[in-house]
């Protein structure tokens, strides 16, 4: 047996992102406090064994609200990712392999889109729809294809004229077994990467517009709109704005951790 | 010797530039005898034109450009203005203006009879083409005649007590055109500019026929947020914010000083009277017990505030009686009568709030939280300023809504906006017997009957439940410590013709 050099990067990232996950599992059936539950006399009272990280200006407990908006951020960032993963690589990849018209209209399309930085196009679409949780996963996914869309695409373009491929088309495989069979697990890790770059601008763009207030509607925290109900209160409350603040770094910095360290595997 | 010179020349440069810069550092001390503040704002204004302004933030600001033949005091009365003086003919029937002699606008003209009744025929509607929002007093104006140079009659269809608050209407000069864009009135600030999303900025008018104002240019600055205006109270970026929260009061710095007094408005969860299930009348009973008004104000102004229960805030004086105790805070009460409804089980409707204005938005999530204890699920939908005004208050298309209302000094201004046919009723409220007493109120000329109307009237509103009718705020305003003399008035205005800094 090969003894392996276990990957840190790799094993923190996981670690920390299964931490999350399991947080926001857990915040479906259970908080230590209600998250909504208002009482005044309980206002901004400092972190203690009940309240860990406090309460906020109408006395919620700060600690279920972000195991809350944990859940919430990781179900809208994630979700959009996903999909927006499918489809951009989809699209990439068939452009990429056929080539010709069809290729330059689509990455003309995606180039239009990626001109435009995606917040904007998150918020324009928040904009023009209602703000509901629905519009901003649509939101970010549309904001998040190109950038999947050119990754698939240059991973094809770069693996099509390999000779596995041509061996492959020799014995008579369709184009798309080619493709999604041949092709892509080949370019896995740029992919991988990309998707971890990609949830973690996702996380990112989704506390840029619910800290806007174009994402999730309140009383519902995200860790955007934690921040943003937070900062009015950073003097005289400053562990409101700290603990979400590191929740997300720390939520962040795990998915890029796995992105980084499946990219040294 | 040449370098002695060259020597010489740089001496003198040097001193020259020493010179310079100890006259500039001279110059700039007697520029901080500062004559002008910044006051931050929540909105833009809604429009230039008196005539047109519908939103109380607007109103507020142009107080200082423009006055009517008569202005509101700090203590309510009705002081003259553009008019020395008025009397009523005996029937009720005919207002006689005498104009103050040599009134100016702030284009240099002087006020004429012409320029009076111009202004009010215009605010009636009386003036074809002119889009503006129609005082509905003014309904009742059989003409206005021009019978000299400095007297106006104005002659009612039916007698009218009340008008005279009304005439705080802004006289501005006639045929001008530009009246949108560059606003021209006789009050003791003039027009300078106005940036969309950026400031309001006007100036002291030297030609002002009262007591001129202290300031030279005051700015309205239009700030986000309240967090915002904390930032920049404290670097001194603006110098008097009036729409501060208890809790951000905490954070101001020791450069602002902060007073209270009343807004003087109407904040209420107005339902849509016309919408399921707001048209049940025990759907609306059972909102006004589940909402605990005490408990909002603990909440979110420590406890500051008054409450009401029905269409008129404490301001009205006489013509105000407290009817907060008529739904007062009761779980069960409030249960029983959703069940008396048939929404035993709760439902469920959606509160489009003005989401720049941070206290009506805390407000709605509060009463969120109260309402969730009777099962009935408020979802809210925070919207842009202008999205309210044309959707929510003119479209009248919502289920709910909270904001705050204002009023001219007359009762009837609030009480209005219940009446079946009134255009401003955006909450659909219909009852007959309150159309009845308002058409009396307004006519009779006897004080104490007209008391007891408005009285009554209050009681149907609070007895159907026409709106969750929460408090007059209690409002915050956080001053540089180098200001005095801010004035509360008991309407809702921004008065900066009083503000000084201090010697």
């Amino acid at each position: 047996m090969n003894k392996k050099k276990i990957n840190f990067v790799l094993a923190i990232g996981i670690i920390l992102t299964a931490f999350f996950v399991t947080i926001a599992i857990v915040s479906v059936f259970y908080t230590p406090c209600d998250p909504y539950d208002m009482s005044f006399k309980e206002k901004f009272l400092e972190p203690s064994g009940k309240h860990l990280m406090g309460t906020d200006n109408f006395g919620r407990d700060i600690f279920s609200r972000v195991m809350v908006a944990v859940k919430n951020s990781l179900v809208i960032s994630g979700s959009a990712i996903l999909i927006s993963f499918i489809i951009g690589t989809f699209v990439g990849s068939i452009t990429g392999y056929y080539g010709g018209i069809i290729d330059e209209i689509l990455m003309r399309i995606n180039d239009a889109l990626a001109s435009i930085p995606s917040i904007l196009t998150a918020m324009v679409f928040v904009a023009l729809m209602d703000k509901s949780q629905k519009t901003l996963i649509i939101a970010l996914i549309v904001a998040f294809i190109p950038s999947f869309a050119r990754v698939s695409r240059s991973q094809v373009i770069a693996l099509k004229n390999r000779d596995f491929v041509k061996s492959a088309k020799l014995s008579g495989a369709s184009n798309f077994r080619i493709i999604f069979k041949h092709i892509l697990p080949n370019g896995k890790s740029a992919l991988v990467t990309g998707l971890s770059v990609g949830f973690n601008n996702a996380i990112l763009a989704e506390a840029s517009l619910s800290f806007l207030g174009l994402g999730i509607q309140p009383p519902d925290p995200s860790i955007g709109s934690l921040l943003s109900e937070a900062q009015m209160y950073v003097a005289t409350a400053p562990y409101y704005v700290v603990f979400p603040a590191i929740v997300m770094v720390l939520m962040v910095v795990g998915v890029v951790m796995i992105g980084e360290g499946y990219g040294k595997n | 010797m040449k370098r002695k010179i060259l020597f010489l020349v740089t001496l003198s440069m040097i001193l020259a530039l020493c010179g310079c810069k100890g006259g500039k550092s001279e110059g700039e001390q007697s520029s901080t005898q500062r004559d002008s503040i910044v006051v931050g704002i929540q909105n833009n204004l809604d429009s230039l034109d008196p005539h047109v302004a519908a939103a109380a933030g607007t109103k507020e600001v142009l107080f200082n450009l423009f006055e009517g033949l008569v202005k509101p005091d700090e203590k309510g009365e009705l002081i003259p203005a553009v008019a020395s003086d008025y009397k009523v003919s005996e029937d009720g029937k005919t207002y006689t203006f005498t104009l103050r002699e040599g009134v100016k606008f702030h284009n240099g003209d002087v006020v004429t009879a012409e320029d009076v009744k111009y202004s009010i025929e215009r605010s009636a509607g009386m003036i074809e083409g002119e889009t503006v929002l129609e005082i509905s007093a003014f309904k009742n104006i059989e003409s206005v005649n021009v019978v000299d140079a400095s007297t106006v009659d104005v002659v009612l269809k039916a007698a009218d007590t009340e008008l005279i608050s009304f005439m705080t209407v802004a006289i501005i000069p006639k045929n001008y055109e530009k009246q949108e864009t560059s606003p021209v009135g006789t009050g003791p600030f003039k027009f300078v500019s106005n940036t969309y999303n950026q400031n309001f900025v006007m100036e002291r008018f030297d030609d002002y026929w009262g007591n001129k104002p202290y300031l030279k240019t005051v700015t309205f600055k239009i700030v986000g947020s309240a967090s915002t205006a904390v930032t920049e109270l404290k670097s001194g970026a603006i110098d008097i914010y009036p729409y501060m929260s208890v809790d951000l009061a905490n954070q101001l710095g020791s450069n602002t000083y902060v007073v209270s007094g009343n807004t003087n408005l109407v904040q209420a969860l107005f339902l849509n009277n016309k919408v399921e299930p707001f048209n049940n009348v025990d759907v609306r009973i059972a909102l006004n017990y589940a909402v605990d008004k005490q408990g909002i104000m603990d909440m979110l102004s420590d406890g500051e505030g008054t409450a009401i229960g029905s269409g008129l805030f404490p301001g009205f004086g006489k013509y105000y009686k407290d009817c907060s105790d008529v739904h007062s805070f009761n779980v069960e009460k409030a249960k029983e009568h959703l069940k008396k409804a048939g929404y035993e089980d709760g439902f469920t409707f959606t509160v489009r709030v003005p989401s720049n204005y941070q206290y009506h938005m805390d407000t709605a999530l509060v009463i969120k939280d109260m309402l969730a204890d009777v099962n009935v699920n408020m979802e809210i939908e925070g919207i842009e300023w202008a999205t309210w005004l044309e959707d929510v208050y003119m479209g009248r298309n919502f289920d709910a809504t909270i904001v705050g209302i204002d009023a001219k000094l007359a009762p009837k201004d609030m009480m209005v906006r219940y009446t079946s046919e009134g255009g401003k009723n955006f909450v659909n409220f219909a009852s007959k017997e309150y159309d009845e007493l308002y058409e009396k109120a307004i006519a009779t000329t006897n004080e104490d009957e007209k008391v007891d109307y408005y009285h009554q009237m209050q009681d149907i509103l609070a007895n159907e439940a026409a709106s969750v009718f929460i408090q007059d705020p209690s409002m915050l305003v956080a001053i540089n410590s180098e200001l005095e003399g801010y004035t509360f008035y008991p309407v809702y205005v921004q008065d900066m013709s009083v503000v000084k800094f201090k010697d």
